[in-house]
């Protein structure tokens, strides 16, 4: 299971990052939220940014100190609090910006799902994050494709 | 030292202009146990700092720029942020909230609120970054236009995530209905806050911060949090707040007679369709946004998508604005009213003072009582869109005959004389917003006794609209019903405003939104704050005590302005409202009989019933003996 991302839904409240820093940090700390939104107000794009829960995760295979590990009953990669010192490798090297460092702790954040059950899935309102199952991602991806294609021939039909 | 309570950071900014001093200072618990925070806090120091010797443009003036203990936290709406100061629109206590993303950045930034005094030589803006701040030139900035500003401060300082509260050209010329734009273009529109930015010469004030907010019970903060916001996602009202936003009212307000039209002359508009919540989404809806924290998403970004002003886009276009620059001057052209929006904003201009003081010269002009030689021989008339977006210039400029109308209806009839007052649709100088009393019973005496002067927020009855038994039911029980629900009745009507009022100072000073739940969708009330606020900081506090917090809150708003002349006299309508019967809708033939309401309202609030002063034994029973004792002192002078 993974966290799929909608960003057509998204209204940038920013719920989930106070959401998930409120639940892993103990406190509202928006900077330290392992989901992050990008907003562009102006031109109304919202594009929340998470850890996609990759097949062959770079992170794990960079991890000098093999402090990331994948929770079977999850499928979440997990970075091990104490066994990480903090190098920042993880970082660099995910693509999507899916680690986040925490200043305090001194060590790498990463989204582990929650444990199965993600604080920021039940607190957005606008259905811009939910929880999928692998086969359930193409389905959802087509069918947002054949809506937008409907939308466009019924505009082309008029 | 850590601070007594949870969801206050336990600091504050002291900035003076005069002399480039930045403070940083401690919070006093009891400060915050008294007054819990936004309105609360700001009407204190007010009281304290800023008395009636002080004229609003004078650097003996504040603003106040204050969030309160659920700000920065996911209670439902917790990102509004509250500005007080003496206002140079009314001379009296002042206020303005809005939305978005400042309130809670200024928290993580490490501050509970900002006190600005003084007045700077040169054009400065305030940078808080991170438990720091310093002032920084602005000569750069003056003149420009809000969002230029805003964009301008992001790139200066390297940091797109910077929130910046700032004014325009209106600002800066002192228009008396100003108003401060803040991230991501939100208005504190009323009472012409932005002049005070202006003549103090603080262009904006920018933060960032990394920091956070604790609660003192987490669990319990965080279960009550969520249950709010299933709640709020499932009541009934939910999927049209959150399709429509606030212009979704326009059709219904123009059926029951309340959507005021021509300066007040009607309470409907003929050709209400063209301004309709349908046709301005099929026509210019690009996107829902929200505000900080906001399950509700009532924002919309708007773009003009053909014509002269193709990509032009605005947000936080309301309900307020379709009226006052559309059905307000008698025009229906959607499209001029985008435009005029985006200008005030740009201008940092209150889009409903500024279309009221329109309307007025229009009607003075058809009535001749204004002629051409005062117009700079510009016809004044109805639905004229490109004379309205030609006035909001001149107006923010001051340019010739928009000079005279930046001051505002109250100050322009002085000035122009000849029976002029009798169109100046005002409360206590602040023109009133697009409610018309004699729609709705509970509303006209709302806008009379608002401490801000005319104004739909401080007591915002919405279960008498219409008609909501139901939540009416939820609220007081099956006492009040039927009339409480009834727009035309004026029974339990000064109980109901009154509730609203004390209600609504505790919303402005917790602070979230009064359309996210509280007043709109009316699912949180005094229990539900209560808890929240006990949760949040850990304060011994119940509904019981909760509801004497605002009604703190509400009179000492009061004595600050009857300190500054005030009294009964004050509390009324123009008498278009009270004598002119309504020509329109449901509200046809009906006129506001606030005398049936002003008795029942004084008697509940425990204010004299002659000049309405607020009982010693009421305010000492509040813990406001110091206020009883100076208006003991003043009234003894008169």
């Amino acid at each position: 299971m993974y966290l799929y991302i909608d960003p057509d839904k998204c209204t940038g409240c920013g719920l989930c990052e106070l959401a998930c820093s409120f639940h892993h940090e103990k406190y509202f700390v928006p900077s330290l939220s392992r989901i992050g939104v990008l907003r562009n107000h102006q031109k109304g794009i919202f594009i929340p940014l998470n850890c996609t829960q990759c097949e062959e995760p770079i992170c794990e295979l960079t991890c000098p100190l093999g402090a990331i590990t994948r929770n079977p009953k999850t499928d979440a990669l997990e970075i091990n609090d104490d066994r990480c010192q903090g190098c920042k490798m993880c970082i660099l090297v995910c693509p999507l910006g899916g680690v986040e460092f925490n200043k305090t702790k001194g060590i790498a954040v990463k989204c582990n799902l929650c444990d199965g059950e993600p604080e920021c899935v039940k607190f957005c309102a606008t259905g811009a994050l939910e929880i999928i199952h692998d086969e359930q991602l193409i389905q959802i991806k087509k069918k947002k494709s054949f809506k937008r294609m409907a939308q466009e021939l019924t505009a082309l039909a008029e | 030292m850590k601070f007594k309570y949870k969801g206050y950071i336990g600091k504050y900014l002291r900035i003076d202009l005069s002399t480039g001093k930045i403070q940083v200072e401690r919070l006093n618990p009891k400060f915050a146990e008294t007054y819990l925070g936004g309105e609360g806090f700001g009407v204190k120091i007010l009281w304290d700092e800023v008395p009636p010797s002080v004229n609003p443009l004078s650097p003996e003036n504040k603003i106040i720029f204050a969030t309160g203990p659920l700000s920065g936290t996911f209670w439902p709406n917790a990102g509004r942020l509250e500005a007080v100061s003496k206002s140079p629109l009314t001379g009296i206590y002042g206020d303005s909230n809005c939305g978005g993303f400042f309130a809670p950045e200024l928290k993580y930034a490490g501050f509970d609120y900002i006190i600005v005094e003084g007045q700077s030589e040169k054009p400065v803006y305030l940078f808080i970054h991170n438990g720091q701040a310093e002032l920084r030139s602005a000569e750069h900035l003056w003149g420009k236009y809000t969002l230029e500003t805003e964009r301008l401060i992001c790139n200066e300082l390297n940091d797109s995530e910077v929130k910046v509260a700032c004014i325009g050209p209106a600002g800066e010329n002192l228009v008396r209905y100003s108003s401060i734009i803040v991230t991501p273009n939100r208005t504190l529109a009323r009472c012409g806050l932005g002049a005070v930015m202006g003549f103090k010469k603080l262009k904006a004030i920018a933060v960032r911060g990394c920091g956070g907010v604790e609660v003192a019970d987490s669990d319990g903060f965080r279960n009550l949090s969520l249950e709010l916001h299933q709640k709020l996602r499932n009541n009934p009202l939910y999927p049209s707040v959150r399709r429509y936003g606030t212009p979704g009212i326009v059709t219904l307000m123009n059926t029951i007679g309340r959507f005021p039209t021509r300066n007040f002359q009607q309470g409907s508009f003929e050709d209400i369709d063209s301004l309709s919540a349908e046709t301005l989404r099929e026509s210019f809806f690009v996107k829902d946004i929200s505000c900080f924290a906001c399950p509700v998403g009532c924002d919309k970004i708007y773009e003009i998508k053909k014509g002269r002003a193709t990509g032009l886009r605005v947000s936080s276009f309301e309900y307020e604005t379709i009226n006052s620059i559309g059905a307000g001057i008698g025009s229906g052209d959607l499209e001029a009213i985008i435009i005029g929006n985006d200008l005030c904003d740009n201008l940092g201009m209150d889009t409903i003072s500024a279309g009221r003081s329109i309307s007025f010269a229009i009607e003075l002009f058809e009535q001749g009582i204004l002629v051409k030689q005062d117009t700079e021989g510009i016809e004044l008339k109805w639905g004229d869109s490109e004379l309205m977006l030609d006035l909001l210039n001149k107006i923010a400029y001051r340019q010739g005959f928009g000079d005279l109308l930046a001051e505002g209806v109250r100050r322009a009839a002085q000035v122009i004389g000849k029976g002029a007052d009798y169109y100046a649709m005002h409360v206590k100088g602040q023109e009133i917003s697009a409610q018309d009393g004699r729609a709705q019973q509970s509303m006209g005496l709302t806008h009379a006794t608002s401490t801000r002067g005319a104004d739909h927020l401080k007591g915002f009855p919405t279960i008498d609209e219409t008609g909501y038994p139901e939540e009416a039911r939820r609220r007081f029980g099956e006492k009040y019903l039927p009339e409480i629900a009834q727009p035309q009745a004026t029974k339990y009507k000064p109980f109901l405003v009154k509730d609203g009022q004390d209600f609504g100072a505790v919303i402005d000073s917790a602070i979230t939104c009064k359309s996210g739940g509280t007043f709109v969708m009316a699912e949180i009330y005094w229990d539900e704050m209560a808890r929240g606020i006990r949760l949040a900081t850990g304060m011994e506090i119940d509904s019981e005590q909760l509801k004497l917090t605002g009604e703190r809150i509400y009179n000492l708003m009061r004595c600050y302005n009857i300190l500054h002349g005030i009294s009964s006299k004050d509390d009324t309508l123009p008498e278009r409202i009270l004598k002119e019967p309504s020509p329109s809708g449901a509200a046809k033939g009906h006129v506001c009989r606030l005398e049936e309401m002003l008795p029942e309202y004084y008697k509940l609030r425990g204010w004299d019933q002659k000049n309405g002063y607020p009982a010693r034994r009421k305010l000492e029973k509040l813990g406001l003996k110091y206020a009883a004792d100076a208006i003991e002192k003043y009234s003894s002078k008169l």
